[in-house]
């Protein structure tokens, strides 16, 4: 596909889908998530945040969870590229 | 012989209920994650049989590392069990497939019960039942156990597979395919990819989750979000509040009458003074004023908690209030066991069980009792209106009390976080613990059945503890308060005892007296007290809030007093009933005596140093 991207799971724009392509360093942290049924080549989507911007809500398989931004910006994601209007 | 038969799944996809409908047994459901703490057992026969089933705590994987998860995992990898009901939720059967999956690597003894159909098909899901046990080579069954629908089906299931599949031995070597290692997470994938393949095979649906995720960009929106949350909270508190004032007066005044319709019946039948004393003032006195002050304000509370809970709400509670917890070491869930904790507080700390790190758990546990209970809220409330709002015209005297209750609330809950915090940060040292929990779709609460089940379950539960703490305390204060040493009651001993560490606190001998004998239930603080001011050997009785005031006023209380009685009642020892549980729930006497030294330890500086500060400037 043309004009992916990689950015941290936290990074992602609200409403934007993903494939995780990176799981965190941290074992323990990437245990949990297995258990959860988060691993490589899941589609995720951040679908809404929390009144104080975090943590942020997913979708992923047909669940919803919630992450923490510090736990969510250690997950790698590959997205399509969109509209870069910052840089 | 009776069959054992083991119900299993992931958490929240209604194996409480699946339980229910099969023993008849009412086991609380609620929506969310960690609902079945511990196992829950019973009963059922079908065809001439009886069956010993077995409800376990919910489990996302056998791999899991929480005390629960783990209870789980050991069952279902011990194979004691002749048969294995795996619970799914039919409305989202992929993820829980993964668990299915695993399963069925070690048993084939097993039936996939599809439970929450009736919803599934509401939202256009439907899982092709035949392709979906070939695929598994175990039978699935549709149910949705709230209706009762597909009960009898899934214990014709139970029943073939017990009684026509027995000869078959299947046990793997269990650690290959679980270790935590790198190996355990691999072969988790495959489970994931597997299960993702299967579900594209049976399933049709569209995306599931529109519905809740439309209302949750609402009800957790930066906009409604917060106030939302502190809308419905006070409402509850006032709804009980309120509430419980009717019921309250009505007990209390039946209570009295019957006190003298026994007490007559005493005179009459010559029994001995000392016998009157010790079983109708102090027993009967103490047990009825428990009952009266604690039994409406639970039996409104609890039940329109559960409603909250089985509404799914209570995860978005937690979601919101992440970040107030997250530097104290715990996490969103803390905010939930601290509102049960306004309930009760021994409610409150069997609810940590929620928090899957122990480490939490534990820190949770200890700083709940700073969140005042229903049997506190009481004596907060007519020190309140009694202290600081007499004086004042009338119609602002019930928000002007709702204010400072409302503050005194804020300071307990500021408190516990930073005591928590304390203890994470200075003292354990512990590391940064992820938290990820999961949002589960929002269903209609069952309303009669919920209500009914909470003042079963928790209402009469606590109630009945009470009681039997409250009896003997009775008995004890009037024997206290009776016995005589020189010219001196014992009490009396006490009192004087305490004088002095009573006027550091900016409070009394009497007071703290009141507070000690009160261990067993703070709902008879305020009789107690108001009994040792009256130093009579009966306890006060009813008394209005303007002749509260006249007596406090007449044994020395200043304003001073009134704001360090708020707070020695905000955080002081907790009840004997939440001492125990704490005890129970960690089998620590290390965290069970921090559970009971640092919130009284916190009162005695706190006090002292307001005490100091007012005497300074006022």
């Amino acid at each position: 596909m043309k004009g992916n991207t990689t950015c941290t799971l936290s990074e992602l724009p609200l409403g934007e889908e993903a494939v995780i392509t990176g799981m965190p360093k941290d074992e323990y942290l990437c245990s949990k998530l297995v258990q959860y049924g988060i691993t490589n080549k899941v589609r995720i989507k951040k679908v809404y945040c929390a009144p104080l911007s975090d943590p942020c809500a997913y979708l992923y398989r047909g669940t919803l969870i919630s992450l923490r931004n510090s736990d969510a910006e250690k997950i790698i994601v590959s997205c399509h590229k969109k509209r870069n209007r910052h840089n | 012989m009776e069959d054992t038969v083991i119900l299993s799944g992931n958490p929240n996809v209604g194996k409480s209920t699946i339980f229910n409908a099969l023993t008849g047994l009412k086991q609380h459901t609620g929506n969310w994650s960690g609902k079945t703490v511990l196992t829950a057992e019973g009963v059922y026969s079908y065809k001439g049989k009886t069956y010993h089933i077995t409800d376990l705590p919910g489990i996302y994987s056998l791999s899991g590392t929480s005390p629960d998860e783990k209870t789980a995992s050991e069952v279902i990898r011990s194979g004691k069990y002749d048969c294995l009901i795996i619970a799914a939720d039919a409305t989202n059967p992929e993820r829980n497939l993964d668990l299915v999956l695993q399963i069925r690597e070690i048993s084939s003894r097993a039936v996939l019960c599809l439970n929450l159909c009736d919803e599934a098909e509401k939202r256009g899901i439907n899982v092709d039942c035949e392709m979906l046990s070939r695929e598994l080579d175990i039978p699935v069954v549709k149910t949705s156990a709230r209706s009762g629908q597909g009960m009898d089906e899934l214990k014709e299931a139970v029943y073939k597979i017990i009684n026509e599949r027995l000869c078959e031995e299947d046990q793997r070597e269990l650690n290959d395919i679980f270790g935590t290692d790198d190996k355990g997470i691999k072969r988790l994938d495959e489970y994931i990819e597997l299960s993702r393949n299967i579900s594209k095979k049976c399933l049709c649906s569209s995306d599931s989750q529109i519905g809740t995720i439309r209302t949750d960009k609402v009800i957790t929106s930066k906009k409604y979000g917060i106030p939302l949350m502190l809308v419905l909270l006070m409402l509850i508190f006032f709804i009980t509040i309120t509430g419980a004032n009717i019921p309250s007066e009505f007990l209390a005044e039946l209570f009295g009458k019957l006190r003298s319709v026994m007490n007559n019946a005493a005179g009459s039948a010559h029994m001995p003074e000392f016998l009157r004393g010790i079983l109708i003032d102090g027993v009967y006195t103490t047990l009825t004023d428990v009952v009266s002050v604690m039994l409406p304000p639970m039996a409104i509370f609890f039940p329109l908690f559960a409603l909250l809970e089985d509404s799914g709400y209570l995860p978005r509670i937690a979601f919101m209030a992440d970040p107030l917890f997250r530097g104290a070491g715990t996490d969103g869930k803390n905010a939930l066991t601290l509102m049960m904790g306004f309930g009760c507080n021994a409610c409150g700390v069997t609810g940590c069980r929620i928090m899957n790190c122990p480490k939490k758990r534990n820190l949770a546990m200890i700083t709940n009792s700073f969140v005042p209970c229903n049997g506190r809220f009481p004596l907060l409330i007519a020190i309140i209106s009694a202290f600081f709002v007499t004086s004042i015209y009338h119609p602002f005297r019930s928000l002007i009390s709702a204010v400072i209750l409302t503050l005194s609330i804020i300071l307990s809950i500021a408190v516990s976080i930073a005591v928590s915090g304390f203890i994470n940060n200075k003292i354990l040292k512990n590391k940064y613990e992820p938290f990820i929990m999961e949002l589960p779709p929002y269903r209609r609460p069952q309303f009669v059945k919920t209500v009914i089940r909470s003042v079963f379950d928790k209402t009469l539960h606590i109630l009945f503890r009470s009681i039997i703490t409250a009896a003997p305390a009775g008995a004890i204060i009037w024997l206290l308060s009776n016995i005589r040493y020189g010219d001196m009651s014992l009490a009396s001993y006490l009192v004087s005892f305490l004088e002095p560490l009573g006027k550091i606190m900016g409070l009394d001998g009497k007071i703290i007296s009141g507070f000690l004998l009160g261990f067993p239930a703070n709902e008879i603080v305020l009789p107690l007290i108001l009994m040792l001011y009256g130093d009579g050997g009966t306890s006060a009785g009813n008394i209005d809030l303007t002749s509260l005031h006249d007596v406090l006023i007449s044994n020395g209380w200043t304003i001073k007093t009134a704001v360090c009685m708020i707070i020695f009642t905000l955080m002081h020892f907790p009840c004997s009933t939440t001492v125990l549980t704490i005890y129970k729930e960690t089998k620590s006497l290390k965290w069970t005596a921090a559970g009971f030294i640092l919130p009284t330890l916190c009162g005695v500086i706190i006090c002292s140093a307001v005490n100091l500060l007012m005497s300074l400037f006022i």
